[in-house]
């Protein structure tokens, strides 16, 4: 039982940062239609930056961590001016040259940091008695307060907000919010960045619990893209919900049937959910 | 004020508009019918900016506007309701009519606008917090409407206003742009041409991408051969 209540404190954590790291996916994919298949290498580049910043440069670790979302924003808008932009209209090029990008990155990332792991420094020090049954790490802890609370700025700022209002609108019908004097190339630029910095915050929030290395992205890119079809392409809430069940399912059948088939159990509930609902949970639309 | 002339269009092989002029003036009320497959969607199109035309000219204000993207073209004044309305179906009645109002000319004076459009659709105001694809259709052509008219547009293009309608929801909706400001220069698509031709004040009448007819919807209605062709008598 107290077993059980790890497992899923466990669950919520990690579900809690793959739904920040998802709903950059389902922005990117909800507004441009594009699959990013480099994602995770910017959850990599912060958890990179944030380590090197606060270790090379002497910075604190919250200069280090503003400073490692400025540089992934830019990076993510670099990106989508000069590799994403020229695909627009074509799915299969933006796949291609996103998957290239993320073969290119890995590498890059092993040539200048090295094949061992590497780790920002902690935001804080000790553990908690959580429920008055076991003691959880104090960091732990507050990279799971921090994500939730970036899943519910970026949640309010998407429903109550001018830019979050307009980048609905460009993901339901394109065309119709650029009659009503939207141009949706800005809002592809915009949405392209602010989807690298969600999957940056998802790096910045991990990192000092799960230390980088240069080929941990694909997988986040994975986890993301699963929660991101589990919980229906179109819908943000979906994403949330997604990522969370994603991260209880992982973690109760590594403890329960075996830690050799982590990724495994994620792909498992995403069948058997599009099974039963093709949409994915929230979702309306059904992606070809 | 809009001045399409000699507009020839497109699409693969196919001559869809061959050779299309006409004219809005400030204030007028013109109606463009014709039947299916005529090219009316497709002329809206290109005046729109969301079709190239391959030859001719349209002119907004005296300004050419036929190779600007359609958000320029919207920022000049001229604000559209799309056939088959195109509400934002997952986000609530407010916040479509909030993005009619996205241009800054138009973002300045929400307040003001958002209490016009809602005089004129007093249904919408029991539905702002509604998701737009759970109202009817007379109910989303009215917020199709509203949502054009928040960005103060000078000229208002409705593709297919009663298109799927009932017949006492198009008599409110043409009663409710008949009161519509003098400012507002209106085109309205119809496929029924008695309704359009009892609103307007000139009317053009397309047939396979050319303009077979054009009058005073006055004397069009009185028209023998219009009335037999189109109306049924
Ligand atoms: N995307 C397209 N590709 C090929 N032909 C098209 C396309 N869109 C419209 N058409 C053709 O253009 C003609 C005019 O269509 P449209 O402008 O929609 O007419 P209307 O609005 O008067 O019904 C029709 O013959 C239609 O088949
Ligand atoms: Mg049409």
């Amino acid at each position: 039982m107290v077993d059980l209540l790890l497992y899923l404190t466990n669950g919520i954590v990690m579900g809690t940062s793959y739904a920040l790291c998802a709903l950059g996916v389902a922005l990117v994919v909800g507004v441009m239609r594009v699959i990013n298949f480099a994602h995770g290498e910017f959850y990599v580049l912060a958890g990179y930056l944030s380590a090197t910043f606060a270790s090379a440069l002497h910075l604190g670790i919250f200069p280090s961590i503003a400073m490692s979302i400025l540089c992934v924003f830019f990076v993510g808008l670099v990106v989508e001016r000069f590799l994403i932009r020229p695909t627009y209209g074509n799915e299969m090029y933006s796949l291609i040259i996103t998957f290239i990008l993320y073969i290119i990155v890995e590498n890059l990332y092993l040539f200048i940091f090295g094949p061992y792991p590497q780790k920002p420094p902690n935001w804080v020090s000790g553990s908690q008695n959580l429920f008055g049954l076991f003691y959880y790490g104090n960091q732990r802890l507050v990279s799971f307060v921090t994500a939730a609370l970036l899943i519910s700025i970026f949640l309010v700022v998407l429903h109550k907000t001018w830019l979050g209002r307009v980048i609905r609108a460009v993901a339901i019908d394109r065309e119709m919010a650029s009659l009503l004097g939207v141009n949706p190339t800005r809002i592809n630029f915009f949405s392209f960045g602010l989807g690298c910095v969600l999957a940056g915050a998802a790096g910045i929030v991990l990192t000092p619990i799960f230390p980088v290395v240069p080929t941990v992205g694909v997988g986040i890119s994975l986890t993301a893209f699963v929660v991101v079809v589990l919980g229906g392409m179109d819908s943000f809430l979906g994403a949330v919900v997604g990522g969370l069940i994603l991260g209880i399912v992982e973690n109760l059948g590594v403890a329960y049937i075996s830690s050799g088939y982590k990724h495994l159990f994620g792909f498992v509930i995403l069948i058997l959910v599009l099974f039963l609902k093709p949409t994915g949970l929230f979702g309306h639309r059904q992606f070809q | 004020m809009l001045v399409v002339h000699n507009v020839h269009l497109d699409i693969g092989e196919n001559l869809i508009l061959k050779g299309i002029s006409l004219q809005v003036g400030k204030g007028e009320r013109i109606a463009v019918l014709g039947a299916n497959g005529a090219g009316k969607t497709s002329l809206i199109k290109a005046i729109m900016g969301l079709l190239p035309i391959k030859s001719g000219q349209i002119l907004f204000n005296g300004k050419k506007i036929h190779s600007l993207p359609p958000y320029e073209i919207a920022e000049l004044g001229i604000a559209c309701v799309p056939e088959g309305r195109r509400v934002f179906a997952d986000m609530t009645v407010k916040d479509n009519l909030l993005m009619g109002a996205y241009l800054p000319h138009a973002r300045n004076k929400i307040k003001e606008t958002i209490d016009q459009v809602l005089s004129l659709f007093p249904i919408l105001k029991e539905r702002m917090n509604q998701r737009a694809g759970t109202l009817s259709g007379g109910e989303q052509q009215m917020l199709a409407i509203g949502r054009a008219m928040m960005s103060r547009p000078q000229l208002l293009i409705i593709d297919e206003l009663s298109l799927g309608l009932a017949p006492v929801v198009v008599q409110e909706i043409y009663r409710v742009i008949s009161k519509l400001s003098e400012d507002v220069s209106l085109l309205i698509v119809e496929q029924n041409v008695e309704i359009a031709l009892n609103n307007t004040n000139f009317a053009y009448i397309l047939e396979v991408g050319s303009v077979v007819r054009k009058g005073k919807s006055s004397d069009l209605l009185r028209d023998p051969s219009i009335k037999e062709a189109y109306l049924g008598m």
